[in-house]
């Protein structure tokens, strides 16, 4: 009987634990980040300050960067081990679009949104269980949530984006060398199968 | 012998049970601890320190741009010989190392030394213990203008709430404040900050408070056409966005129109338009693009009236007055465009956003009822083009009717909320690149990364690339991109082949 309880309370200690692990991997789920990486900081840093310069849009304040995995084509730079294609957007996440697997930001505030785990140079900042943490430090960076009229019954009032934004083009593309060292093009579209 | 070595066994086991029941308890008892300390590890970020100085003083200025090599505040010379501060680069969040996050604030205000700048500085505490250096100067400038402020009758609190001396005023002033700061935080679109100051010989009476709005894209007009058909910016100017501010104000307010500071966004690099006039009448001070012109931003404007809360008198309900800024936002119900070009023949519409555009990218989508409006033109090197309304599954072309209601009639478009909606099935856009570097610009081509995001933000409807001599089409990647290329839909004259985006 004694074992019998012993037993029991193992398996409880076991459940516990599953518990514990599951409830962690969800706190990792949106990480504020530091990208250890500091050329790779700078490129993000000099990028946005160039788009301080060049995109008005983002220069008023709306905007934040994002940096995603590309799969290594076969123009990729010759002893590239990596690629990322790094870009400004304007995109919400109201519909639950795609969101980011961390974020962390410029030196001069700006968040960046990290799709990629191929970054895996980061310090943890903060770790957050849910999205909602996330959704608040993009949203003073995206046109305002509004109110208005449902379109089919004016009666209603809806939450609606008071302008919908999306980015095109003018990214620019990151190769990662096997010496550490990064490669930046710029083009609109030029990999090929 | 095997009695007593039974027994051993059974007081053996005992012991066993009792140091694991015991072990485990304790890691039991851990586990629940960490556990409590990971759900509750929180930190506190918002213990600020604020110090406020007059924009005047170009030695703090330049010493707080010295900080760690950021530079705060852009000072732009203007054709008029006026200093202005370029606000949009003055709100800067800035990182010191990874570890200190300094907040400059700086409206702008030159208007004939009337009203002065500010400056607020919060320092983020969070990250200060790795940061003395940084802590050290900023309590130096703090100090420095705690003692600016004092000699002019200012106090320094440490929330950012100006106390002037005349404490009958400072009552009204830190409710208007707090008020206008409970609404209207920073990141919002319309920032509204007030600038108390007496006016003692002012004609408009003892009280006056000033108000600067800070604010960007606030509203979105085309107000100009592409291909050198020229502007009509002042006239529209007068006509949509006067009287869009006019429902923004509140009752009695004076607008200082020299203080109205406008972006145009161009087809190239956007600049900023400084609109100056005495009174009412705006006066283009600068154009420095009159091409493709897509929208305005207004930044910042100043508006100065009575104090008190009845406003002009004649409100009637008591809502007229300051403390009404921040609900008198409906402004944002006038954004939008108009589509910039409008084709009930798609084919015809395609055909020239590709002949018309050579050094542009053009963006448009097709319409439920199979036209096409084409919405934004951008540079090569890119730019921010108009997304979706999603409503019940459906994805809408959303704009503000201010400048009435489209050309063309199409199959489910919706007048409501101050705004078209016209349904759409597709998107489109050129890749003009193709027209110069022998390629078609779709065949064998990868999905580019920002053509995916398009497609994963909407994925309900179709996508198109117009290359040179050749459609594509594309799905969204949901991995890494380059995945896949685009489907290649058709290759030939555009005319012949046109038929496949629909």
């Amino acid at each position: 009987m004694q074992f019998m309880k012993f037993l029991i309370f193992n398996y409880f200690l076991i459940f516990l634990a599953n518990v514990c692990i599951a409830q962690d991997q969800r706190l990792f789920e949106i990480n504020e980040v530091v990208i250890r990486d500091k050329t790779l900081v700078k490129i993000i840093d000099d990028f946005s300050e160039e788009k301080m310069i060049s995109d008005s849009l983002y220069r008023s304040g709306l905007g934040y960067l994002i940096i995603s995995g590309v799969n290594l084509t076969k123009d990729a730079p010759e002893g590239s081990r990596q690629s990322f294609y790094l870009n400004i957007d304007y995109f919400d996440f109201d519909g639950g679009s795609k969101l980011p697997i961390s974020y962390g930001y410029t030196s001069k505030g700006r968040p960046i949104l990290i799709y990629t785990s191929n970054i895996s140079e980061v310090d943890t900042l903060n770790r957050y269980k849910d999205s909602n943490n996330f959704k608040k430090v993009v949203e003073p960076y995206l046109p305002p949530i509004i109110e208005i009229s449902d379109l089919m019954d004016p009666n209603k009032k809806v939450k609606a984006r008071a302008s919908y934004r999306i980015q095109m083009h003018g990214g620019l593309y990151l190769f990662k060398m096997v010496d550490n060292t990064y490669k930046a093009i710029k083009p609109v579209y030029i990999f090929k199968k | 012998m095997s009695k007593y070595a039974s027994l051993k066994t059974g007081l053996n086991s005992c012991l066993t049970l009792k140091s694991n029941l015991k072990g485990n308890l304790w890691i039991f008892l851990i586990t629940v601890v960490s556990l409590f300390f990971n759900s509750c590890k929180e930190e506190i970020y918002n213990n600020k320190d604020v110090m406020i100085y007059s924009g005047k003083d170009k030695v703090l200025l330049s010493a707080i741009s010295s900080l760690n090599g950021s530079s705060f505040l852009v000072h732009r010379e203007q054709t008029d010989g006026h200093n202005v501060y370029d606000w949009d680069k003055a709100l800067y969040k800035s990182n010191f190392g990874d570890k200190t996050t300094i907040q400059v604030i700086v409206p702008r205000f030159e208007v004939n030394n009337s009203i002065d700048s500010y400056l607020i500085v919060d320092l983020d505490k969070r990250l200060a213990a790795e940061n003395i250096e940084i802590i050290s100067a900023v309590n130096k400038l703090s100090k420095t203008y705690t003692d600016h402020f004092a000699s002019a009758g200012y106090k320094i609190s440490r929330n950012s709430v100006i106390e002037e001396k005349n404490e009958q005023l400072h009552d009204k002033v830190s409710k208007k404040e707090m008020l206008i700061s409970n609404h209207v935080k920073r990141g919002d679109y319309l920032k509204a900050r007030k600038v108390d100051r007496k006016t003692s010989t002012s004609a408009r009476g003892q009280n006056t408070c000033y108000y600067s709005l800070s604010g960007s894209y606030m509203w979105e007009a085309n107000i100009g056409a592409c291909q050198g058909m020229g502007w009509t910016t002042t006239d529209q100017i007068q006509n949509i966005f006067l009287p869009t501010l006019a429902n923004f104000l509140p009752d009695g307010a004076t607008v200082y129109y020299n203080n109205i500071f406008i972006f145009i966004e161009a087809d190239n690099l956007s600049e900023g338009v400084v609109y100056s006039a005495v009174s009412s009448a705006l006066q283009l001070m600068q154009q420095t693009n009159s091409n493709c012109i897509t929208s305005i931003h207004l930044i910042n404007i100043n508006i100065s009236g009575s104090c008190n809360s009845s406003g002009g008198g004649s409100g009637g309900g008591g809502s007229s007055g300051f403390e009404n800024v921040e609900a008198t936002m409906p402004f944002w119900a006038y954004l939008g465009s108009k589509p910039l070009y409008e084709y009930s023949d798609k084919c015809a519409g395609l055909n020239n956003i590709w002949n018309d555009f050579p050094d542009n990218e053009v963006f448009g989508y097709v319409t439920q009822d199979y036209k096409l409006i084409v919405t934004d033109v951008v540079t090569i090197s890119g730019g921010a083009v108009s997304g979706l309304y999603n409503h019940d599954g459906v994805l809408y072309y959303p704009f503000s009717d201010v400048n009435g209601p489209p050309t063309e009639n199409y199959a489910g478009m919706v007048h409501a909320a101050g705004k078209y909606f016209i349904p759409v099935r597709a998107s489109v856009h050129t890749h003009t690149p193709s027209r110069s570097d022998g390629t078609d610009g779709v065949t064998n081509f990868m999905v580019s990364s920002d053509d995916n995001a398009l497609a994963l933000a909407y994925p309900t409807i179709k996508h198109f690339v117009i290359g040179n001599g050749a459609i594509g089409s594309y799905l969204p990647q949901y991995g890494p991109v380059y995945s896949s290329a685009y489907n290649v839909e058709a290759t030939g004259n555009l005319l012949a082949t046109c038929y496949v985006i629909y």
